[in-house]
């Protein structure tokens, strides 16, 4: 598969590329372009994209949007800000209040595609493998993931102890307490089942160290040049 | 002739910045190729020594160590951190102990830190889990295994650092029966080579394995007694209901061809009917996912149902939620999910006759958290008693409980039956539930099934 090719970093550097040039531009068929790419991209590093998640948090954003569209449009137009802007590249108050509700649009779904399907654990142990993160350090991100699922399963357990002790549906900071405790317990265990089983700096790894490729570097390079073309392009 | 592996003598430790001082009076020799069982009440000390015969004192756990422990003929507090890891060591909650995202990494986990490469690696792993009857798991991800087949896992990548000592703590306390008996299974296979010190609660499942028991009594002192001397099968005695018990046939909870479906479409109850009766005990058995826990939360209306489940009649579906809570609460495994105060006065909203009857009154003033094992299971038993509900629902009562705790316990259970209140109970606690129970019913494919 063509996104098995790639570096797990992609997802790191891409979106950055990409969010550099957002704030380098300020058209809107610029911030269309810079969409098509970032599309692009994701559609070759994710071979499993999440596209409920992905459609939620579409919807979720509308309403943000709407709201930055209506009060730009309405209020922010007029001000120094947008006039300075609107001189500059001749835009309507629509187009301009448009541009700004298509940036933050932009910059959180970027953000957010990227990191959803960011593959963790593989980054994280390359970076351990790579010496950049330390192995207890690495580890003990790698465990955390773990970890999730337990607190999720605990924190249930507290609420309804909490809910059905006071008989209320609305629930008191009291309760980070009992969390707190069972949060810290699991990180004890945890770090016990690391020094017992050896945990050090110099170690092997029974994976083959992900290295960076001829086609890393081509998509890096082809998104610095298609970007660069769209930001000073007049 | 034996060959003495550790020597300890009036072992103590303080832990910083705490009342708590433990002291052991007595000493004791290990043995190569011996197998150990350290037993005592809950909070004397047992976790504690086998954290310091793995050398866990000083290097991870702070506090002040007294006495000696001798390992290999040196001190143990001499050994550096690599020097350790020829002591294997498996705790008790197999969730907590899993690294890595995946079976065959979490394996490796060990190995990698002793520096063997790719293929070593993975021949010691394809070996052992062969060995074991476990590669089938190699592939899963360790969030989609059983609480059994966690800890199995765990036990696996301990043995594949081929350790001279193994020491377990509580590796059956969170299984049920049949995961327990195949994690002792496996240590019977591996014992043959090595020298295995087990602290252990449920020891009626070790009577084939131990060479000699050590016990630590309430005071501190330490005695050893052989195999043959001691008592496997310490049973709770069948408590009968007293004559003015105000048991009667009411119905209280009634299930009506329940059926519960996860989210993923995996039916978990298939057409379950039950009836529970106003002052009566009733024990629920199955496997780790059989859908125990969720029954619970069914009956205590925490997840939605319409015309299935009924309180005294009415549909709880038509109950306001705080009229519901009022007849019926839910204690889980882990007390310490029920405390939200400094004290346990506090907890008991200073109620001098509850603290009475759970014997806390010394420990009124102590934080809830401080207390033992089994203070804290009578705490929140207490607790749910304040709020006079008609039905307790207990997610394994036992959990973490000795034989004298779990004696205390079912006898507050049998006294609160008395006086008209009832309990379902979620447990895999055979003794305890052939010791109060009225009725037993075994979940398992999605139904009930009479025992």
């Amino acid at each position: 598969m063509l996104s098995d090719k790639f570096h797990p970093l992609n997802f790191i550097v891409l979106p950055l590329l990409g969010i550099i040039a957002i704030f380098c531009t300020t058209h809107i068929i610029q911030y269309g372009l810079i969409f098509a790419i970032m599309l692009l991209n994701f559609s070759l590093l994710c071979n499993k994209p999440q596209f409920k998640i992905m459609l939620w948090f579409n919807l979720s954003l509308i309403p943000a949007l709407l709201a930055l569209f209506i009060s730009s449009y309405f209020f922010a137009a007029n001000n120094e800000l947008s006039n300075y802007a609107l001189s500059g590249h001749a835009q309507s108050k629509f187009w301009f209040s448009a541009a700004l509700a298509m940036r933050l649009y932009l910059l959180s779904l970027i953000s957010v595609s990227f990191m959803l399907h960011l593959p963790q654990e593989q980054l994280i142990l390359d970076l351990i493998q790579r010496k950049i993160v330390r192995v207890k350090i690495g580890y003990s991100f790698l465990a955390v993931f773990n970890a999730f699922a337990f607190m999720k399963q605990e924190f249930m357990r507290i609420q309804i102890a909490y809910k059905m002790r006071f008989r209320k549906k609305w629930l008191s900071p009291k309760i980070l307490m009992p969390l707190l405790v069972a949060a810290a317990r699991y990180a004890h265990h945890l770090s016990i089942s690391m020094y017992t089983r050896g945990i050090n700096q110099e170690r092997s790894y029974h994976q083959p160290k992900i290295n960076f490729t001829s086609y890393d570097l081509v998509m890096v390079l082809l998104n610095v040049t298609a970007l660069s073309i769209i930001i000073f392009a007049k | 002739m034996s060959i003495p592996i550790y020597q300890v003598e009036n072992f103590g430790f303080n832990y910083p910045q705490s009342d708590y001082n433990l002291k052991l009076n007595g000493k004791f020799t290990i043995n190569q190729g011996e197998c150990i069982l350290i037993q005592g009440a809950s909070g004397s000390g047992k976790s504690t020594l086998l954290a310091a015969l793995k050398g866990l004192i000083p290097h991870l756990i702070n506090g002040k160590l007294s006495g000696k422990i001798i390992f290999n003929h040196q001190d143990i507090t001499t050994f550096n951190e690599k020097q350790l890891l020829g002591i294997g060591y498996l705790q008790q909650n197999p969730d907590s102990q899993l690294i890595c995202s995946d079976v065959y990494s979490e394996l490796a986990f060990g190995l990698e830190n002793q520096g063997f490469t790719a293929s070593e690696i993975e021949s010691k792993i394809t070996r052992i889990t062969q060995d074991f009857k476990l590669d089938n798991l190699l592939t899963h991800q360790v969030n989609q295994l059983s609480g059994g087949e966690k800890q199995k896992i765990n036990l696996l990548a301990i043995l594949l650092m081929q350790p001279q000592v193994l020491l377990l703590d509580e590796p059956t306390a969170f299984l049920d029966p049949e995961s327990a008996h195949e994690i002792i299974a496996m240590l019977q296979q591996y014992i043959q080579h090595s020298t295995v010190v087990i602290v252990e609660h449920n020891h009626y499942y070790l009577q084939n394995i131990i060479s000699r028991v050590i016990n630590i009594s309430n005071d501190g002192q330490i005695s050893e007694q052989s195999s043959e001397q001691t008592i496997w099968n310490q049973t709770l005695a069948r408590l009968k209901s007293t004559g003015d018990s105000k048991q009667t046939k009411q119905p209280l909870v009634e299930l009506r061809q329940l059926n519960f479906t996860y989210s993923n479409n995996r039916k978990l109850l298939n057409n379950l009917n039950l009836t529970i009766n106003s002052g009566e005990i009733i024990a629920i058995t199955g496997k780790n996912g059989s859908g125990k826990s969720s029954l619970l939360k069914l009956i205590a209306g925490i997840i939605k149902t319409q015309g299935q489940i009924f309180w005294q009649q009415q549909d709880i579906a038509t109950i306001n939620y705080q009229r519901l809570w009022s007849y019926l609460t839910l204690l889980w495994q882990n007390p310490e999910a029920h405390f939200i105060y400094n004290s346990v006065d506090e907890e008991l909203e200073q109620n001098s006759k509850t603290l009475a009857l759970f014997n806390l009154v010394p420990q009124r003033a102590q934080n809830p958290y401080s207390l033992s094992e089994g203070q804290k299971r009578r705490l929140s038993l207490a607790i749910a008693l304040n709020l006079h509900p008609q039905l307790i629902l207990l997610d394994e009562p036992t959990f973490g409980q000795d034989y004298k705790h779990k004696s205390q316990l079912a006898q507050l259970i049998m006294q609160l039956k008395n006086q008209g209140m009832s309990f379902v109970m979620v447990s895999h606690d055979q003794d305890f539930i052939d010791a109060i129970a009225d009725r037993r019913y075994h979940l398992a494919g999605g139904g009930l099934t009479l025992c």
